[in-house]
């Protein structure tokens, strides 16, 4: 395992000026991802996952985003970058795979001439051996007969198939990292297991690191080593992904694991909803943007900006909270034995003033 | 034990609410340069039968094209069956037309999947839950019908103050809410949801099944929820039917399903859900 | 697909039954003049009138004129003779045919040429000065009268009368046979004066047309491969934005084929649209029908065209 990380993102701040205001995105993140590892983000609409992994592959510039901070890949600096170094490193180095694979792909030209661009935009190849890539890849990414099939086009493929292809697609230059945004969103249960099970796969055989980005808590606990939780901009909670469902720290990650059903484990008789909705990124709740949805939210929660601090005892687990770590072990222990928000806070106590 | 048509199961007296016969609906296929023939049909519900008892929550689970939401569509009459039959409330309502279709109407309602399209955005709120009032010439008296409906708007969680927005300046879950207020404004007997949260985030998902689960102890609905997410149904239903091409694989109470499936397709179905190889998921005790 | 083409030409054919029938009840029902008056005349006597009534057949019933008609339409595709000239319609419709084939293509070519790519620059280009003075140049454009533009051409352009004498003026059309630099410089004004509004449409048209592309999901992939913009642009995004283009080019030549009547008419060019105008003024039936069912014929042949333009471009429309 190498120890310097093949992506390392240091307090990134995205800011899009729009007719109704700023539009904060993404907040002060910061995240490594390892060779060959797994990384995922998860996030609700409005927590700024995409648009980090948008800026990662330099696609904000366009939108007239304002950046700031650093993304280091491999030690060099994406942001400072001009537009062509960064393309030469987006479908090469840096892969991406998005949510939508029907919209994602262009409807008017066959799969494997979209396969093939994507190979000689980066390498010089006479068309003959970049199609023979394309049916290799094809095949490898499981897509039966891909022979004939290199010749059909999106709409003549299933979803899963063509997620497939895009997954395809983006692998064809080898890249080092792979961003995957909301990779299975659109698909059946059964097709995304295929997918994830592919993802899985392939990153074995090729060594390569990828950050997967859903809302999907089960995907995440399927696919990642490590998991980042963003809320409204930035990140609240990363921790390797056993702790993160065996022991969370954040208010906000025992809010979304106490409120969606589950397969196993007994049936709950009523979910504990997190009250109101994510905040708008326009006008982002002061302090610790979580505070107003927050059950054990403290006065001066409103005021002070929480910094990402490890957790005791765990270093590669780290929090962005303002309540102290052994008030939040209590909560945690007491939420865990199945008592709702309003019940922990009354048996933990007020959590500052604690004897 | 689980049976395939799930008939005679129910353990409350009385007679079904729906009750559901070897329904069956094909959209067909034509071709033909100047007279359209028919070589063939899609078989989209082919040979579905169940019924659901008052007062019971039904989960109706599946993939893409299974045929949950044209089941869901035949229930509600908004699609005329091409073979089968369906009762209501005792009365076969399967080829009903006109002025006795529109009574049934009154007693089955629907909440539909996406609350960004599922509302007009050119009405308001308050006008949009009132519109079940004014097609059944109910509440005839303007100020009696803003009162209902703002009572309705209060029960399920909306500011009643709200009356004159529009759905533009709601979220996503509230929007649901209103969705879920016009619904029961007729006081229906019979609530079908057919993926009323799949386009919520995840952490409002709650308020809205929650919501459904209250209203339905507070009305005495039945309810029929139809959702790919097997984890949602086994949240919300009493009993649960697993649908697949047209037809229904297994149809079982809940504890039942998801301890021991018999149906190959429904332990393939539920060992596809992320996450659900590995405990990760789960809150250990 | 093939089956989606017969199924296209039959109604085709079904269409220009329908417009045939209707041009001609139209015309015969609608008190428009007597033709027979009109060729007879200021100061003929009743009896003149009535016996070139009897000549050109407007005595008998509508009906019988109706079949007469038809049968002599779709049998021997005989148009009939002009009541003014005597002159076959079909000859006559021959005869002009070129110039107005020649003014239309050349117009349509130049407004391509130009509203295209500058529509193309200020989709990409938004709100910058170039896109601003473009479509503002297009409003102006849009909203001039072509017989005002026309006109002003000549008044500036035209080597006889106008202030710098540029441009062969109002007239001076020939055919490309008898002398190609004549009949291309006699063109130049008037194709640019019947490009002008056009192109200022399809300019916005495929402006706004590129602007939706351009926010489309597989755009957003295309440079996530790695694309350079021109390719992203040029080979992703206008191919897919084309299609309102295609639609309006169909009807635009279409139409225009059965002929430019104001540009024809201010600079004098022996089209079919001056054909129209007069045979209007006169009432001559046959030639009104006549030019009609060629505008029908033009725009449904057009059409076709376009709708299998579309399912060469687009293989989701192949397949359906």
């Amino acid at each position: 395992m190498s120890a310097e990380p093949l992506l390392r993102v240091e307090d990134l701040h995205v800011e899009f000026p729009t007719e109704d205001g700023v539009v904060h995105a993404v907040d002060g993140l910061s995240y490594d991802v390892r060779r060959g590892r797994t990384l995922g983000i998860v996030g609700e609409s409005g927590s700024g996952k995409t648009v980090s992994s948008l800026t990662t592959m330099g696609l904000t510039r366009r939108m007239g985003a304002r950046i700031s901070g650093r993304i280091l890949f491999e030690g060099r600096d994406l942001l400072t970058l001009s537009e062509e170094e960064m393309r030469k490193l987006r479908g090469n180095d840096i892969a991406m795979v998005f949510q939508d694979p029907l919209s994602s792909l262009h409807p008017l030209y066959r799969v494997g001439a979209q396969i093939v661009e994507a190979l000689r935009a980066h390498r010089d190849v006479p068309k003959a051996h970049a199609h023979a890539r394309a049916i290799e890849l094809l095949g490898l990414v499981g897509i039966p007969d891909p022979g004939r099939r290199v010749n059909d086009y999106p709409h003549e493929f299933s979803g899963g198939e063509r997620q497939r292809a895009m997954i395809a697609m983006a692998l064809v230059n080898e890249p080092k990292l792979l961003i995957a945004d909301e990779p299975t969103t659109a698909l059946d249960v059964t097709v995304q297991a295929q997918i994830l099970a592919l993802l899985e796969r392939l990153q074995r055989e090729l060594a390569m690191a990828i950050v997967i980005v859903t809302h999907d808590l089960g995907v995440v606990a399927e696919m990642a080593e490590y998991i980042a939780v963003m809320y409204a901009g930035r990140i609240v909670e990363t921790a390797p992904a056993e702790r993160l469902f065996s022991a969370p720290e954040h208010p906000y990650t025992w809010g979304l694991l106490k409120s969606i059903p589950t397969l196993e484990g007994p049936r709950v008789q009523e979910l504990e909803p997190i009250p109101g909705s994510p905040p708008s990124l326009i006008h982002r709740p002061s302090g610790c943007h979580f505070h107003p949805r927050c059950p054990y939210a403290q006065p001066e929660h409103a005021r002070i900006d929480p910094r990402s601090e490890p957790v005791p005892g765990e270093p590669a687990h780290r929090v962005a909270c303002l309540l102290e770590p052994a008030t939040r072990r209590r909560l945690w222990a007491q939420l865990r034995a199945g008592w709702t928000p309003a019940e922990a806070l009354i048996a933990v106590g007020s959590p500052e003033g604690q004897a | 034990m689980s049976t395939a048509a799930g008939e005679g199961l129910g353990t409350r007296p009385g007679e079904p609410l729906v009750q559901v016969r070897e329904l069956v609906k094909h959209f067909p296929i034509t071709r033909g340069i100047i007279f359209q023939r028919r070589i063939g049909a899609t078989k989209a519900v082919d040979g579905v039968s169940f019924e659901v008892q008052r007062g019971e929550t039904l989960g109706i689970v599946g993939e893409t094209g299974c045929g949950k939401t044209t089941t869901a569509r035949l229930i509600m009459r908004l699609l005329d069956a091409t073979a089968g039959e369906i009762r209501f409330d005792g009365q076969d309502i399967t080829r009903l037309k006109g002025a006795p279709l529109k009574a049934v109407r009154r007693e089955m309602q629907m909440v539909f999947q996406d609350p960004y399209s599922s509302l007009n955005p050119r009405k308001t709120i308050g006008s949009i839950i009132s519109e079940p009032f004014a097609i059944h010439g109910l509440h005839r008296d303007s100020s009696e019908r803003k009162r209902t409906v703002r009572e309705l708007m209060d029960t399920v969680g909306l500011n009643p103050e709200h009356y004159n927005r529009y759905p533009h300046e709601f979220s996503g879950g509230e929007r649901q809410r209103i969705g879920v207020a016009r619904a029961l404004a007729l006081k229906p007997k019979l609530l079908i949801a057919d993926e009323p949260v799949s386009a919520l985030d995840v952490s409002i998902q709650a308020q809205v099944l929650n919501l459904l689960r209250d209203m339905q102890r507070r009305f005495g609905l039945t309810l029929v929820l139809i959702s790919h997410d097997l984890s949602v149904v086994r949240h919300m239903c009493d009993r649960v039917a697993v649908m697949y091409r047209g037809e229904i694989v297994e149809l079982a109470f809940n504890e039942e399903l998801y301890s021991q499936p018999s149906h190959p397709y429904t332990r393939a179905l539920l060992a596809a859900v992320p996450g659900a190889r590995k405990d990760r998921r789960t809150i250990p005790e | 697909m093939t089956r989606y083409i017969i199924r296209r030409i039959l109604w085709g054919v079904v269409l220009l039954i329908l417009v045939s029938a209707l041009t001609f009840i139209l015309f015969r029902i609608l008190p428009t003049a007597d033709p027979a008056r009109l060729r007879a005349g200021r100061n003929a006597s009743p009896a003149v009138v009535a016996a070139l009534r009897r000549d050109l057949g407007l005595d008998k019933p509508l009906i019988t004129q109706f079949w007469i008609y038809m049968k002599n339409l779709f049998l021997h595709f005989d148009l009939g003779y002009s009541y003014y000239s005597t002159a076959s319609v079909k000859s006559l419709i021959f005869d002009r045919l070129p110039a107005t084939v020649s003014l239309t293509v050349g117009a349509a070519v130049v407004w391509l040429v130009v509203g295209l790519p500058v529509g193309i620059i200020s989709a990409l280009r938004r709100r910058s000065k170039l896109d601003r003075a473009s479509m503002g140049t297009a409003l102006v454009l849009v909203s001039a009268p072509e017989y005002w533009l026309g006109l002003i051409c000549l008044y500036l352009f035209a080597a006889d009368i106008g202030q710098l004498r540029v441009f062969p003026g109002s007239g001076s059309y020939v055919g490309i046979t008898s002398d190609p630099v004549k009949w291309l410089t006699s063109l130049i004004l008037p194709w640019f004066v019947l490009a002008a509004s056009f192109a200022a449409v399809y300019a916005r048209l495929i402006r706004g047309s590129l602007i939706e592309t351009m926010s489309e999901d597989y755009i957003r992939t295309a440079r996530a491969k790695g694309l350079r913009e021109r390719r992203v642009v040029l080979h992703h995004g206008v191919p897919a934005a084309i299609n309102p283009i295609l639609t309006i080019v169909a009807l635009d030549v279409g139409t225009l084929l059965g002929g430019a009547i104001l540009v024809e008419t201010v600079f004098n060019v022996p089209g079919i649209g001056r054909l129209s105008y007069d045979a209007i003024t006169h009432a001559d039936f046959p030639i009104i029908q006549g030019t009609v069912l060629l505008v029908a014929l033009f725009i449904v042949v057009a059409n076709i065209l376009a709708d299998i333009a579309y399912a060469y471009l687009d293989p989701r429309v192949r397949y359906s």
